[in-house]
């Protein structure tokens, strides 16, 4: 009897020593999966903020390109500590969001008044490239008729005289 | 009576009051700018191009309607502004698009204007290298052509002139033998042309020979430029016309020399070569240069025509002068059989010999003999 309580002890404590080390496994396997999901998806506000701080620092010559969409999402994100600082965390959330939506806006017209700056230059080049071919193309076929023409002209000087046709005159 | 209507009017005040009360508040003024800019042009091409940009600002738009459906103003006003700003960033993602695509096609005709201009660049080049054959060969065979005996001349002045033609003839003559000998000494016809040129030399000497042989010299001129051709067809040398361009942009490059072609090749003309009868310092350091341009294109052999300015400069001071010039190219190690040395004298004026410039008729011309053509 007594035998039969310790053995049930025993496996009461190894029941007990694999759950708390089931739990500790759980507990570091949850951390490990939460912090690189936390780690990939940052606040909008730190985003937004993180724009604004880029675009603000872009040269003179492409500052009009973002101004309005910086102004405006320099404005939500005060809008939003606004809404925080009355208690209002559901209105920060959105203005947030609204701050990142035109920070990442402004980005982006930067992006593409480059990409349509790079194209412009390279639309001029292509340009450039047809008439050079096309310029090729009129002296080459300028050059084919020109060998053309010495060709008869050779052909008629090379002809010996007594080849030629006899003419009205040599005839008489 | 007027407290009836008195009592009347209150209750339309009141029930009044009341329905303006229980009415929801007026739709935020953000959404109908969000449904604005939603259908606009601009927001159609973001359709187009950034689909899911352009959905998630449709979506944004939804959820502001939505959030107004449930009276949730705050909500609406907040996510129409984001889908406002969403709409704008769709068009930014398409205009990148857009650029992106075009720039594709900017290359790819970039690229198509490229491979096009290289193919027909080379074909011009072949061309251009055909017709200079040609042209070449029609010189050669005009200049072969028997000349139309002239006339007798109708005065003594024209007669005078068609002496000094005859002498130059003569000269080019000269020039021509000597060059084709240089590039191949069995070149057919330059014997013949050669005997033909010491008649005419002969007949040249007598002090006024009439009538004067222009005729006959531009025959035996004629004469020694085919021989020049034949010699370049057999000196197994056969040099690109490539070569001889190249040597001539060299040439024009270094600057000074003002390079030029005529029938032998590329001629080069050296002023102020002499002083106090020895070499000039500056000459000899073009004479330096000459020399390594000629080292580096072997197959190029070198005639030197010393011409003077005045009659009386003898014949053995241009031997001497010529043989001067030569001695500072075989110094620099150029084979001597590779030189041919003429003392031209004043038969090839280029400016008037009475006039006041005539000492810019005293010159040395080198000429690198083009040994193919």
């Amino acid at each position: 009897m007594g035998e039969r309580r310790g053995l049930v002890a025993r496996v009461k404590r190894q029941s007990e020593r694999f759950l708390a080390f089931a739990l500790v496994l759980g507990s570091f396997g949850g951390a490990l999966w939460t912090v690189p999901a936390a780690a990939a998806a940052p606040s909008d506000r730190s985003v937004a903020e993180k724009l604004v701080a880029e675009l603000s620092n872009v040269p003179e010559s492409e500052r009009p390109v973002v101004h309005v969409t910086l102004e405006r999402a320099r404005h939500a994100l005060e809008r939003a500590t606004g809404a925080k600082d009355s208690g209002d965390a559901r209105a920060a959330e959105l203005l947030e969001g609204i701050a990142r939506e035109w920070a990442e806006t402004g980005q982006d017209l930067l992006r593409a008044a480059r990409a349509e700056v790079s194209l412009k230059a390279l639309q001029a080049k292509a340009a450039e490239a047809s008439q050079k071919a096309e310029r090729a193309r009129m002296l080459l076929e300028e050059a084919v008729s020109r060998k053309g023409r010495a060709e008869v002209e050779l052909r008629n000087l090379e002809v010996p005289a007594s080849a030629k046709p006899a003419t009205k005159e040599a005839a008489r | 009576m007027s407290r009836s209507i008195k009592l009347l009017a209150s209750a339309a005040l009141a029930l009044s009051l009341g329905i303006s009360a229980c009415a929801p508040p007026p739709r935020p003024a953000v959404m109908a700018e969000a449904s604005q800019v939603g259908s606009a042009p601009a927001a159609q091409e973001a359709a187009e191009l950034a689909p899911q940009a352009f959905a998630h600002a449709e979506k944004l738009r939804k959820l502001a309607e939505e959030a107004y459906a449930n009276e949730d103003f705050v909500g609406a006003q907040l996510h129409a502004e984001r889908a406002i700003a969403a709409y704008h960033h769709a068009h930014a993602l398409a205009r990148i698009a857009r650029a992106t695509r075009m720039s594709e096609e900017a290359n790819a005709a970039l690229r198509e204007s490229d491979e096009k201009l290289a193919v027909t660049e080379r074909q011009l080049a072949e061309a251009m290298a055909e017709v200079e054959a040609l042209e070449l060969r029609i010189q050669v065979a005009k200049d072969a052509l028997p000349p139309t005996p002239s006339a007798p001349a109708s005065n003594y002045k024209r007669e005078l002139a068609r002496l000094a033609s005859a002498r130059s003839l003569a000269l080019d003559a000269r020039l021509l033998c000597a060059a084709a000998k240089l590039l191949s000494k069995e070149a057919a016809g330059v014997g013949e042309a050669e005997a033909s040129l010491v008649a005419l030399e002969s007949k040249l000497a007598e002090p006024k020979p009439s009538p004067a042989p222009i005729d006959e010299a531009s025959r035996v001129r004629a004469a020694c430029l085919a021989s020049l051709t034949a010699a370049r067809r057999s000196a197994e040398t056969q040099t690109s016309a490539g070569q001889a361009d190249a040597l001539l942009a060299t040439l024009s490059n270094l600057g000074g020399f003002e390079p030029f072609r005529d029938d032998r090749g590329i001629v080069v003309t050296l002023r102020n070569v002499f002083r106090k009868g020895a070499l000039s310092k500056e000459a000899e350091d073009r004479l330096h240069e000459l020399g390594r341009l000629a080292k580096e294109h072997p197959s190029f052999p070198l005639q030197i025509v010393v011409h003077a300015a005045s009659p009386k400069t003898s014949k053995a001071t241009l031997d001497e002068q010529g043989a001067a010039v030569g001695r500072v190219l075989t110094a620099m190690g150029l084979p001597a059989e590779r030189l041919h040395v003429e003392a031209a004298g004043t038969t090839k004026p280029v400016v008037d010999p009475s006039g006041r410039d005539r000492d810019r008729n005293e010159r040395v011309e080198i000429v690198l003999v083009n040994p193919g053509g």
